[in-house]
């Protein structure tokens, strides 16, 4: 019998869809996975099973009468605890929570809701999503499930080790500076961050608003495509949420990729750790042979982004924290309050010179550096995966240093706004890592096209600790 | 490219690209009000947007004095800034007057059209 566990969600639906499956067979059986991952991980906020058994038993009702037509019907599925949910309260990962339950659903949870999807827990993040590396002093750090003794990476944590467990095929989670890039890197599956506006922010806890991108973890690159359909496209709740028509991306799919420009910038890449260049290389070996053509291409410098991302990124958050630091300090773990304290001591103008600069600095970015190139490849993390320890820096003066570290090779990323896909490096048994492509803006087709060939090459795998 | 290079490269956005902006983000403003009337109300029982007695910030020659830190991070906080700000001003030397914080959203709304 086939291995539930290694389905993606599209194989899972079908398999519902078919009548192969039961919704309430994939529920059970994911919930069972979910609380084995949660001992190895950390994972789990909320594990709603009852609730979850009961979704499954209408949707196995539904599809028995014919009336379940979504994408995602029966498929049992979870989210960084961060979006509202009627009638329920986020946890946000944090001490300070909303003060009542959601009045609605946010967005994303009423579209996979509305594709069939049961939402059946919610998940690890770091506190208020303001964290790369999935420490929490407030719910206890998430592991990683490859090596409980590293991190998972950051923010959408308990996303990326339920997905790389195979206690869930797909999880929703968010990016301001890296969090769903990070943590797909650290357990070695793939995630999308597309464009920032493409899917709506509506009911997602808002971290620097100017940056947040809500998107999507899993082990298939089909996935990726079928949950981005399902969530991209306007919404009034959200005025930054892009009208831009949104393809059929599941069909991009079988796109040709060979003769596609990926673009090496040797600078930025070699500010990396000698090892994660050389899996940088691996990578590009295996593009290259996928067809697609190495061109050198320049990013506008790269410290100069990674500045002006935290001048946006700092009184955003300082600003959405304000009251709450004055207020109820004590209820902050050690490590975002410190970083939230940051913001304050940047000028308004100083901030708004970097919001100011923005557009030019993404149109001189689509003209030099993308010029010739259709993606660029670049590193996620700058090092090879860390340990929890090594990272566990708590408040002290250096936080912004040594995270700052961390998100090198993310955050600039949010600054443009472009979309990225997260591709794990061929392991060979060893600990996994992962880099990003970065598209143009609303490239996400062609990214994905990419991923799909490349996971012909290096397929999905299902994380279990390692004999180190 | 290096950040000084903005204006000698050459810049391929005319004055008249920052032109006319509408301000798309209108919508997002109000929405913001009301969160932070919301959040106050939650937390000190008063609306910033209508009480008079709205708490302003402690009158002082530091800033963010409000906040309890201790003087190593409160050093550390400073030096970040002051390292960032001197891009903040860098950048600032070499923007068009007429540059926009929605300049962004155009370029990505430009960018998808066919």
């Amino acid at each position: 019998m086939t291995d539930l566990a290694t389905l993606s969600a599209c194989a899972l639906a079908k398999a519902i869809r078919d009548k192969h499956l039961s919704s309430v067979e994939a529920t059970k059986a994911a919930i069972e996975r979910l609380r084995a991952c949660h001992e190895l991980t950390n994972c789990l906020i909320t594990l709603e099973a009852d609730e979850a058994l009961s979704a499954a038993k209408a949707a196995d009702a539904a599809l028995a009468s014919d009336r379940a037509t979504g994408a995602l019907s029966g498929v049992p599925l979870a989210h960084k605890d961060m979006f509202d949910r009627k009638g329920k309260i986020a946890s946000w990962g944090a001490k300070i929570r909303p003060d009542k339950p959601a009045a609605a659903d946010a967005t994303a949870i009423a579209r996979f809701k509305a594709a069939g999807a049961l939402q059946i827990a919610a998940l690890h993040l770091a506190e208020f999503a303001y964290g790369p590396t999935g420490h929490n002093y407030v719910l206890g750090h998430a592991r990683n499930p490859w090596d409980p003794t590293r991190i998972t990476g950051g923010s959408s944590a308990g996303t990326a080790a339920a997905v790389a467990y195979g206690a869930i095929p797909v999880g929703l989670g968010s990016d301001t500076g890296g969090s769903l890039r990070l943590p797909a890197a650290c357990c070695g599956v793939t995630s999308i961050k597309p464009t920032w506006g493409r899917i709506s922010r509506a009911g997602a806890m808002p971290l620097s608003p100017a940056l947040d991108t809500v998107g999507v973890i899993a082990r298939h690159v089909e996935d990726l495509a079928l949950t981005l359909g399902v969530l991209a496209g306007p919404d009034p709740r959200d005025p930054a949420a892009s009208s831009v028509p949104v393809p059929n991306y599941v069909a991009c799919l079988s796109d040709p990729v060979a003769g596609v420009r990926v673009g090496v910038d040797e600078a930025v890449i070699g500010e990396a750790h000698h090892e994660v260049q050389r899996m940088v290389a691996q990578v590009i070996d295996i593009l290259v042979k996928l067809g697609l053509k190495r061109a050198p291409c320049r990013f506008f410098d790269w410290q100069t982004l990674d500045h002006l991302v935290q001048l946006v990124q700092l009184p955003d958050a300082s600003s959405a924290h304000s009251v709450f630091l004055r207020t109820r300090p004590a209820d902050y773990g050690p490590q975002v309050r410190a970083r939230a304290e940051v913001g304050h001591f940047i000028s308004a103008v100083d901030h708004l010179t970097a919001l100011r600069a923005r557009g030019l600095i993404l149109k001189r970015t689509l003209g030099e550096t993308f010029k010739a190139v259709d993606i660029a490849v670049l590193p996620i993390l700058a090092d090879p995966l860390p340990t929890i320890a090594e990272l566990d820096v708590s408040g002290g003066s250096q936080v912004q240093a040594i995270m700052g570290r961390v998100v090198k090779y993310t955050r600039p990323i949010n600054y443009l706004g472009l979309p990225t896909l997260t591709l794990p490096i061929p392991r060979s048994g060893g600990l996994p890592n992962g880099v990003q492509l970065v598209g143009r803006p609303y490239a996400e087709g062609l990214l994905l096209a990419i991923g799909q060939a490349y996971q012909r090459e290096v397929p999905p795998e299902i994380a279990r600790p390692l004999k180190m | 490219m290096k950040a000084d290079s903005l204006r000698s490269a050459g810049d391929p956005l005319s004055p008249s690209f920052f032109g006319g902006l509408a301000c798309a983000a209108v919508g997002c403003c109000l929405r913001s009000r009301r969160s932070l009337a919301s959040l106050s109300r939650a937390v000190t029982g008063t609306d910033p947007m209508t009480s008079p007695t709205s708490d302003a910030s402690p009158a002082s020659a530091e800033p963010a004095a409000h906040l309890d830190m201790p003087p190593e991070r409160r050093a550390a906080a400073m030096a970040h800034a002051a390292l960032l700000a001197k891009t903040a001003d860098r950048i600032a030397r070499e923007l068009p007057f007429s540059a926009d914080v929605d300049d962004f959203r155009r370029v990505l709304v430009e960018e998808a059209k066919p």
